[in-house]
């Protein structure tokens, strides 16, 4: 059946039916508005489905990536418990809470007794939760009390009164005692549309035509940052879609996900398998759109996860289980132009912005969250508040 | 840009640069009670490892005159040059290590926990009764880990037993227990048991092999093509350059942001014990001929009965699952005339550039092939190695820095094809996998638990069938491809078997000849 609008992501089915079609209708403004940022003959390899009934029948494409953040690999590249354990910390930026965990996956490992008891993992962007806030704060608390904790009041989740009053993402639920959604200011749901859309652009730099390292196209057409290990990856398949003449979008329902959770490698006590540990909470596992996921002993069993090995190791931090995570978005490709356009030149990006070098972010990170007087680690601060579409 | 360095060929081990390539080779692991007689027993053995240098020399001397006589694979070791050598190069496992220094340890945590430990991770089966199973390893599980690893290799097969014979003595005149070996040899050809030509991409590796710096261990033979400042730098045509430090602890490594410039050895990798030194994965890999070739065809017939993949032999079919025919030729090339070319030239993602060679030969661009409609994603070939393609590990400069050094060989007999009834077929037969690098977990350990054995990692159209394992929780071992056509038409098929089991293995640090002799002194003189 074609597309008759955009579903929540992960399929949730959080919200009445007005509020889906208004998340629907957010989500169509968001398409749009990235359409016509792009160069006129590009307009329609980035397409809007609910325009284009004939694409239910476009391929789709899963495009996967590391769970685990690659900067962390390279500033520690021998030391994997020092690896682990900075992933895990929570920095500042601004005065607030930020986890530096930027492959569009966060986690947050809860302890009890000094020993690892939970870890839950989540990739929901952040917009999708400011929309709840916004719209129905008490679905926002009861969702929180269902997948948080019961205690939670409205007044853990929001600040300031009257016209002032605001979600406040960075609430302790969602950083230091729990976790609902991605904080990390790179890993939002619009910055996943803006870099499926800026992708699409073939582009051509000196005698190089089309341009295909991934560098030059980042460079080139401004999308996404080339430290981690999924924009570029997303960018590319994005770009190689085009250049076979095939238009893209981004698969309903549109959203970050889970992939998969390998159990390879992970060796649990003898009587239970690796599944009894792993949990998907939201989304769904088979269609591999899992938003959320805890890996925690079973119900009824004095099982300590520290009994657990994870690649030889006792398992001790989440991101040992973040490097078993591969995500994934979903790209809807057809045939809907005829000719592949012509290449656009390249627009040097580099050039024009600061480019956060993997050094500058290592250097940035140093200081781990603690309050206002905390230095700022200098990365841009997560946009909710939809003005521009408003 | 950063000048490459000279690499220090009197302490390097030869089997790491420029490798052994001997024809005949024995693999032996052992064991050790105690440290006690550790020292005297290095002290013999010392002089005999054979370094960069020795295995240099002969390599120039052979491969000369073997182009002269336009002679070329393994009846070069017949010419003559330098015979009946005896060679033999040496690695150290984790626990004994331990027991002298943690610079091992601090430099790979992988070696640190041992290839045991990473049976699983693997993909190796977790099932006991499995074959694969590390309880069932000849060598290499909690039970039999070997202390010390050694590579002996001859130009001829009596020389090499008789020689080893004389080193087996040696070990026993030491209190040090053999636990392990196994005779390896290269099949006619260059070929491995399933019938594909072998070893035939690998890195090739900047620096120079004197201290002037006018020889570089990798020949340069590019005169144009190299003109993009961010782009690859060829040696030649399909033959990308790599910074020595992937490979050998002490050098400039290979940068994940950039071609060609390098970057730094972390504090930890600078280290003096590990300078020259580099980590060894061993894996003896038990081939099932008969079952390749009965479920590939059954998987042949499947796609062949496919309407859009009836125009497919089952040679090239073969050709799909390794990524190149068993003549070595790439799949890629297909309906391309490049019979004159190097079967390194191609790439996955942009045409290859064009090349001038140094003595003005013009190589004609590559055609790639992105989709996968010649080499599919799934294919071995771009599973271990997906050249120019961004992956899910980042960018394709990310990509090198993957790459590692094999030095497998062989073992058991030829499987007769001409007559399956031979009882020879019902005989073991495999591959003594072999590989150099300076990150086991980086390196090796991505590849296999990333990729090879990942379905829709880079891509998703399948497992690596052809050396993959699903060792994922109730999936049983299953593993499918992908086929695509020029139409987009794709066609799924299913595995149930494996090809290659694991049945032994195991991490080694092989260090400098200094390193060796500082491990002399440090057994002299043990810190209390």
């Amino acid at each position: 059946m074609p597309l008759q609008r955009f579903d929540t992501p992960g399929l949730t089915n959080d919200l009445p039916d007005n509020l889906k079609e208004k998340w629907s209708q957010l989500m169509l403004k968001w398409i749009i508005k990235e359409r016509q940022n792009l160069p006129q003959a590009y307009r329609d390899f980035f397409f809007n489905e609910l325009e284009h009934p004939e694409a239910e029948n476009g391929t789709v494409l899963p495009i996967t990536w590391e769970g685990f953040p690659r900067h962390w690999v390279l500033k520690y590249p021998n030391d994997v418990h020092m690896r682990w354990q900075a992933s895990e910390k929570l920095y500042s930026s601004q005065g607030l809470p930020i986890r530096y965990q930027d492959e569009y996956l966060e986690w947050l490992s809860f302890k009890k007794n000094g020993k690892l008891d939970k870890v839950v993992f989540t990739c929901e962007g952040p917009e999708y939760w400011q929309f709840i806030a916004e719209n129905d704060e008490n679905i926002l608390l009861s969702l929180y009390q269902q997948y948080v904790d019961p205690s939670i009041q409205k007044i853990d989740l929001f600040t300031g009164s009257g016209v002032a009053r605001k979600y406040n993402p960075y609430n302790k639920w969602n950083t230091t005692d729990g976790i609902m959604h991605l904080i990390q200011p790179n890993n939002t749901l619009r910055a996943e549309i803006n870099l499926a859309a800026g992708a699409t652009v073939i582009r051509k730099k000196d005698n190089v035509n089309p341009v295909t390292n991934t560098h030059d196209l980042i460079c080139c057409s401004g999308f996404g940052a080339e430290e981690r290990f999924s924009d570029p990856t997303i960018g590319a398949a994005v770009n190689s879609l085009v250049r076979q003449g095939l238009s893209v979008t981004l698969n309903n329902p549109i959203g970050l996900y889970i992939n998969k959770i390998k159990t390879a490698g992970i060796e649990v006590p003898q009587g239970y398998q690796v599944k009894d540990f792993w949990k998907v909470i939201r989304g769904n596992k088979e269609k591999g759109i899992i938003l959320r996921a805890e890996f925690s002993a079973p119900s009824n069993s004095n099982i300590n996860l520290e009994d657990v090995i994870v690649g030889g190791e006792t398992l001790t931090y989440g991101a040992q289980l973040a490097e078993m995570v591969e995500m994934v978005i979903y790209g809807k490709a057809f045939k809907l132009v005829n000719n592949v356009p012509e290449s656009e030149e390249c627009e040097n990006y580099c050039n024009q912005v600061t480019v956060l070098s993997a050094d500058k972010n290592f250097a940035a990170i140093n200081k781990e969250f603690g309050g206002s007087n905390q230095n700022d680690i200098g990365l841009r601060m997560i946009k909710y508040d939809f003005e521009d579409e408003n | 840009m950063k000048t490459e360095p000279y690499l220090e060929i009197d302490e390097i081990q030869g089997n790491i640069l420029p490798g052994f390539r001997m024809p005949n080779q024995h693999l032996i692991g052992c064991k050790i009670a105690s440290l006690v007689n550790l020292s005297g027993f290095l002290t013999y053995i010392l002089p005999l490892i054979t370094t960069m240098r020795e295995a240099l020399s002969y390599k120039e001397e052979r491969v000369s005159l073997a182009k002269q006589l336009n002679i070329r694979g393994i009846a070069s070791f017949q010419l003559p040059v330098q015979q009946d050598l005896f060679w033999i190069n040496m690695g150290f496992g984790n626990k004994l290590l331990r027991k002298l220094t943690t610079d091992a340890d601090n430099a790979d945590n992988s070696f640190k926990v041992g290839l045991a430990a990473r049976s699983q991770l693997l993909g190796d089966s977790s099932d006991p009764l499995n074959e694969g199973n590390k309880k069932n390893w000849i060598v290499g599980n909690e039970q039999n880990e070997a202390d010390l690893f050694f590579i002996t290799a001859s130009d001829n097969a009596p020389n090499l037993k008789d020689r080893t014979s004389e080193l087996k003595a040696k070990l026993s005149e030491f209190d040090i227990k053999i636990i392990y070996e196994e005779t390896g040899g290269r099949l006619e050809g260059d070929k491995e048991h399933f019938g594909f030509k072998d070893g035939i991409s690998q890195p090739s590796i900047r620096g120079y092999t004197d201290e002037d710096k006018t020889i570089p261990l990798t020949e340069r033979n590019v005169f144009k093509g190299n003109d993009d400042p961010t782009g690859a730098e060829y040696a030649a045509p399909g033959k990308m350059l790599i910074w020595p430090g992937q490979f050998v602890f002490g050098y400039d490594k290979q940068s994940p942001d950039h071609f060609r410039t390098p970057e730094n050895p972390s504090e930890i990798e600078k280290k003096p014990f590990l300078k020259n030194g580099s980590f060894l994965i061993f894996r003896s890999l038990k081939q099932d001929v008969e079952s390749f070739y009965g479920s590939t065809h059954v998987m042949y017939e499947q796609l062949n009965a496919t309407e859009g993949f009836r125009h497919i032999d089952y040679n090239t079919f073969l050709a799909k699952v390794v990524g190149r025919f068993k003549n070595g030729q790439p799949v890629v090339w297909t309906e391309q005339n490049r019979s004159q070319d190097d079967f390194n030239n191609f790439n996955f993602n942009a045409n290859t550039p064009e090349f001038t060679l140094s003595d003005g030969t013009v190589i004609h661009p590559v055609r790639s092939d992105q989709q996968g409609l010649k080499c599919p994603a799934f294919a071995h070939i771009r599973k271990v190695n997906p050249r120019d393609l961004p992956t899910d590990l980042g960018k394709e400069t990310d990509s090198v820095t993957f790459r590692i050094i094999r030095r497998g060989i062989p073992f058991g007999k030829p499987y007769n094809y001409a007559d399956k009834h031979d009882p020879i077929n019902r005989a073991e037969r495999g591959l003594l996998f072999l590989s150099y690098q300076t990150s086991i977990e980086r390196q090796f350990e991505r590849l296999v638990s990333k990729w090879i054995n990942e379905p829709s990692r880079p891509t998703n159209m399948g497992y690596d069938i052809l050396v993959g394992q699903n060792g994922e929780e109730d999936e049983n071992g299953v593993k499918w491809c992908r086929f695509i056509n020029e139409f987009g038409q794709t066609k799924e098929l299913k595995l149930e078997k494996s090809f290659v089991t694991p049945t032994g293995g195991g991490y080694f640090f092989c260090p400098s000849i200094n390193t060796i002799k500082s491990i002399i002194q440090i057994l002299h003189n043990p810190v209390v």
